[in-house]
């Protein structure tokens, strides 16, 4: 499964959610949804935009971990 | 309360109630009175209500008769019955406002299958009924009746419609979902 760690590196770079989001574009609730690993899918566009901000690579935010 | 709420609210009621009574009419039916009282003021018989009515029926139906025809008429009244326990349960859907959600698509999915189910053993059904009342007729008179009208084919498509009209609103809220939770 995909573990979604975007809170640990928004505490990192000290950015707040509602900053996040209205940089990348998207509401507050669906970056809850990512957060939450709630999302079914993600945009390239949208995790562009993410690691542009944040200054990261997609798999700070993005983790997989085997099922267990 | 809105107007979806007020109206699925009173039809699932109506459900109830027939749901109910129809088993209750059908003993009626079958073991009623048919010479005096109501049905005769009616001018009902047994015949009236059977889907073959022109069936000869040409002696007084037994007690055990009845009871065959009863239990056997049973069969699609419990299927009408299921029916009609889906819609209670779909309006009771609507009435938490849950419309175009997984819960109220699948009871439309079930009444579709069990709709299809009803009109495939209608002629298992009249083949049946058929033999019950003519088989203490005198020889010469006993039938095993079948029919395949357009009524068969009819509710057979109405019933296949049904279901694929509830499949494709299924697929379309897993789209729907799945775009919503689309980031």
């Amino acid at each position: 499964m995909i573990i979604v760690n975007l809170d640990v590196m928004l505490a990192k770079r000290k950015v707040r959610s509602k900053e996040l989001a209205e940089v990348v574009g998207i509401t507050e609730q669906n970056l809850s949804i990512l957060k939450t690993g709630k999302a079914k899918a993600i945009r390239i566009s949208t995790i562009d935009a993410i690691c542009n901000y944040l200054d990261c690579q997609p798999g700070d935010i993005l983790e997989y971990r085997k099922d267990e | 309360m809105n107007k979806i709420q007020k109206l699925s609210r009173f039809f699932k009621y109506v459900f109830w109630v027939i749901f109910f009574a129809w088993p209750i009419c059908l003993a009626f039916i079958w073991f009623a009175d048919q010479q005096h009282g109501l049905f005769a003021e009616l001018g009902f018989t047994i015949k009236t209500f059977i889907p073959n009515n022109s069936l000869p029926i040409l002696v007084p139906l037994s007690l055990a008769t009845k009871w065959q025809g009863f239990l056997l008429s049973l069969i699609p009244v419990g299927i009408g019955m299921l029916i009609l326990y889906f819609f209670t349960r779909l309006f009771s859907c609507y009435e938490r406002g849950e419309v175009f959600a997984m819960n109220s698509i699948r009871y439309i999915k079930k009444i579709g299958i069990w709709m299809f189910v009803d009109a495939a053993i209608n002629p298992i059904y009249q083949i049946g009924m058929s033999i019950i009342l003519t088989i203490h007729n005198p020889h010469g008179y006993r039938e095993a009746a079948l029919g395949f009208g357009s009524d068969y084919f009819r509710n057979l498509i109405i019933a296949g419609l049904v279901f694929l009209v509830a499949y494709i609103m299924q697929e379309a809220l897993k789209l729907h979902e799945e775009q919503s939770l689309t980031v």
